[in-house]
C-alpha cells in the first residue's frame, strides 16, 4: 500500500476533525474577592458550584482602535463584577495548533444583567503581555481566515 | 466615496427593512449582535431573539425573517436545522442571509455548514470588525452576483424552470469562460449534460470542476452521484472517500464510505477506519452504528473466507466499539451462530447490559444461543416462557419451532410457524423451516 493511500485513511475519519478549540476564562474579582472558576464561584471560604448556564464565555475582541482601548467582552455568572471592578482574567485556548494560556488584568467599564441574571461585562485591559494577547487573537484571526477559505473555495465562487 | 463607505451604505439599504431572528443561547451574545446589526442599518424592531432553538424556530416560521444569526450549537438544536427552517418559510433566496456566529470552530462544524450553503461562518470570539465586514462581504456578494454567478443563475433558469437544455448548456458554456475556477459552471453543465444523458460528457465536466477545485462539494457529489447511478462502485468509493475526507462527520456518508468499502470487497479498508474510529473522541450513536455494522459484515466475509481467527478480532472490536449496544450485539451473536460458534456467541450474551436484560433482544439471543448449546427440550421450556409473558420476537419464535422439529413435536412447530407468519407477515419466508433443517441463518 502507497503512503498515500495510508494518509488517506486518517484523514476520512480524522479525529482532529471533530475537535475545536476551547476558550477557558478564569476569573478574579480583585475589588469583591470573588472567583469564578472551574464551574465554581469562590468567595472567602465559600465554594458554590455554576450551572452550564452560567459558564464564563468569552465573547467579543475589543481592538485597540475602540475607543476604551483593548478589552474583552464576556457573559459571567450573575454578580461577578460590577461597573469600576478590577479583575484578573486567566485566558487558555486549549485545542488551538498551539495552546496558549495568558494573564490580563482590567477595569469593568460596562455592565448589564441579561434576563436570566448572568452578567455581561466590557472590561478594558490594563495590564497585559501584547504579544501574548495578540498570539490569542491570531489564533482565532488564523482560524477564521481558514473558515472563510474553505468556504469560498467549497462553492467554487465569491 | 470610497469602496468601504460604499458598501456600508449598500448594505444598510438591504439590512433596513429585512426581518431578522438572533439565535444564540447566550444573552450577552444576542444582545452583542444586534447591536452589531444595528450599527450596520438593522432596525431594533425588525429583530427577533431566540434563547434556544425552539423559540427560533417558532419565530422563523411567525416572521418569515430574511435574515438569520444564530450559533451553531443552541440550546435545544443545531443552528443548521434552522437554515432549512429559512430556506421552506422564506422562498426569497436570493435576499436572504444565513450566519453562523459560533465558538465551535471545528472542521466538522465547518464543513457541515459549507455542505448546508451558509452564507458565512463568523468565530467567537470575533472582533466587531470581522463581523461586520465578513455579513456585508455574504450579503453583498449574494445581492450583487458577478458577472459570472448571473450566467449561472441564467442557465440555470433555462434548465431548472424552461428546461431548455441545450440553451442551457450554452449559457453555462458562457460562463466559464467568465472564471478563472469555474467549477460551479462546470457543474451545472455537467447537471445538463446528465440530463441529456452524456454520461461520459457529465463526468468530465465534473472532474473538470475539481481540476480547478479539489474541494468543490457540488462536483465532487455530482460525481458520486453519477457513478453510483452508473454502478461503478470502485470509482464511486474513491469519490466518495475524498467527500468524507473534506467534510467529515456526516455520519450518512461515513455509512455510505463503509457500505461501499463492502460493496467493493474493501475489507481491509473497514479496519482501518476503525483505527481511525477509535481516536474520535466525540462519536455520535449513528456512527458508532455503521462501524459497528461494518465490523460485523466485515467479520462475516472473514468466517466465509475461513478466516476464524480475523473474523473473531473483528467481532471483539465490534463489540467493544458497540459500548452495549443491544442491536449491535445481536448481530454478532446472529453471525457466529449462522457459522455454528455457539460457544464464542455466548461470550457476548454477557456484554448486554443490566439494564437490558429484560429485553427482547437479548431474550432472542439467549434463548438462539441455548437451542445451539443446551438443546431443544430447554428451549422449548425457555422459548414458551418468554411467550407466555408477551416477549415476543421472531428469532424467538424461529428458535421454537426449530426445537420443536428437534423434539419431533411436528405439530406444535407447524402451530408456531402459522402463528409467527400471522404476526410477522413481511418475514414470512424465514419461517418456513422443515424438520430435516439445521439451526442456521438466525439473523
Amino acid at each position: 500500500m502507497s503512503q498515500d493511500e495510508k494518509t488517506d485513511f486518517s484523514k476520512i475519519m480524522n479525529p482532529n476533525d471533530f475537535k475545536s478549540i476551547e476558550l477557558e476564562v478564569d476569573l478574579d474579582n480583585l475589588t469583591t474577592k470573588v472567583a469564578v472558576r472551574d464551574g465554581h464561584r469562590f468567595y472567602g471560604e465559600k465554594r458554590s458550584p455554576l450551572t452550564s448556564d452560567q459558564k464564563v464565555r468569552f465573547l467579543e475582541f475589543l481592538s485597540e482602535d475602540n475607543e476604551q482601548g483593548t478589552g474583552i467582552i464576556i457573559e459571567c455568572p450573575p454578580n461577578t463584577a460590577a461597573h469600576g471592578h478590577s479583575i484578573a482574567a486567566t485566558i487558555s485556548a486549549l485545542n488551538a495548533s498551539k495552546p496558549l494560556r495568558i494573564s490580563v488584568t482590567g477595569t469593568v467599564f460596562e455592565q448589564e444583567t441579561l434576563d436570566n441574571r448572568n452578567q455581561k461585562l466590557a472590561i478594558r485591559l490594563t495590564q497585559f503581555e501584547s504579544a501574548e494577547w495578540r498570539a490569542l487573537q491570531s489564533i482565532f484571526n488564523e482560524r477564521q481566515a481558514q473558515v472563510l477559505s474553505f468556504l469560498k473555495a467549497v462553492k467554487g465562487f465569491g | 466615496m470610497d469602496q468601504k463607505k460604499k458598501t456600508e451604505e449598500l448594505f444598510a439599504q438591504y439590512i433596513a427593512t429585512k426581518k431578522i431572528v438572533i439565535a444564540d443561547s447566550s444573552g450577552a451574545a444576542r444582545a452583542g449582535l444586534a447591536k452589531a446589526l444595528g450599527g450596520l442599518g438593522a432596525k431594533t424592531q425588525n429583530m427577533v431573539m431566540a434563547a434556544n432553538y425552539d423559540v427560533a424556530i417558532e419565530a422563523i416560521k411567525s416572521i418569515r425573517p430574511h435574515v438569520v444569526v444564530c450559533d451553531f450549537d443552541i440550546k435545544g438544536g443545531n443552528g443548521l436545522d434552522l437554515l432549512q427552517e429559512q430556506r421552506k418559510e422564506n422562498q426569497e433566496l436570493d435576499q436572504s442571509l444565513f450566519v453562523l456566529v459560533t465558538g465551535n470552530t471545528s472542521q466538522s462544524a465547518v464543513a457541515q455548514a459549507a455542505e448546508e450553503d451558509v452564507d458565512t461562518f463568523i468565530l467567537k470570539p470575533y472582533t466587531i470588525e470581522v463581523l461586520r465586514q465578513s455579513i456585508m462581504q455574504a450579503a453583498l456578494t449574494k445581492l450583487y452576483p458577478s458577472d459570472y454567478m448571473k450566467k449561472i443563475k441564467e442557465g440555470k433558469k433555462l434548465l431548472f424552470e424552461d428546461q431548455k437544455i441545450d440553451a442551457a448548456i450554452t449559457i453555462f458554456e458562457e460562463a466559464t469562460k467568465l472564471d478563472a475556477k469555474p467549477a460551479l459552471a462546470l457543474y451545472y453543465h455537467a447537471q445538463a449534460k446528465q440530463i441529456k444523458e452524456a454520461m461520459e460528457e457529465a463526468e468530465g465536466d465534473y472532474q473538470k470542476g475539481l481540476s480547478f477545485n479539489k474541494i468543490h462539494y457540488k462536483c465532487l457529489v455530482g460525481l458520486f452521484d453519477l457513478l453510483m447511478e452508473q454502478k461503478n462502485y470502485t470509482k464511486a468509493y474513491a469519490v466518495v472517500k475524498k467527500v468524507a475526507q473534506y467534510f467529515p462527520a456526516n455520519p450518512q456518508r461515513l455509512a455510505t464510505v463503509l457500505r461501499l468499502a463492502i460493496m467493493t470487497g474493501s475489507y481491509e479498508d473497514i479496519e482501518r477506519y476503525y483505527q481511525a474510529f477509535t481516536g474520535i473522541d466525540q462519536r455520535n450513536d449513528m456512527l458508532i452504528r455503521y462501524v459497528c455494522a461494518a465490523l460485523v459484515v466485515c467479520g462475516k466475509y472473514y468466517l466465509k473466507q475461513k478466516h476464524g481467527r480475523r473474523a473473531l478480532e473483528l467481532f471483539e472490536k465490534a463489540g467493544i466499539a458497540s459500548a452495549g449496544r443491544p442491536r449491535v450485539l445481536r448481530e454478532i451473536i446472529s453471525t457466529l451462530l449462522e457459522f455454528d460458534l455457539a460457544s464464542e456467541a455466548q461470550k457476548y450474551l454477557s456484554r448486554f447490559p443490566r439494564q437490558t436484560a429484560d429485553d427482547v433482544d437479548f431474550h432472542a439471543c439467549d434463548l438462539m444461543i441455548t437451542l445451539n448449546l443446551s438443546g431443544p427440550s430447554v428451549t422449548i421450556e425457555k422459548g414458551r416462557k418468554l411467550l407466555s409473558q408477551g416477549t415476543e420476537d421472531p428469532d424467538i419464535y424461529r428458535s421454537l419451532i426449530q426445537a420443536s422439529f428437534q423434539a419431533n413435536l411436528i405439530d406444535a412447530a407447524q402451530s408456531l410457524i402459522q402463528t409467527a407468519k400471522q404476526k410477522y407477515p413481511k418475514q414470512e419466508s424465514r419461517f418456513d423451516l422443515k424438520p430435516s433443517e439445521p439451526p442456521k441463518e438466525n439473523a
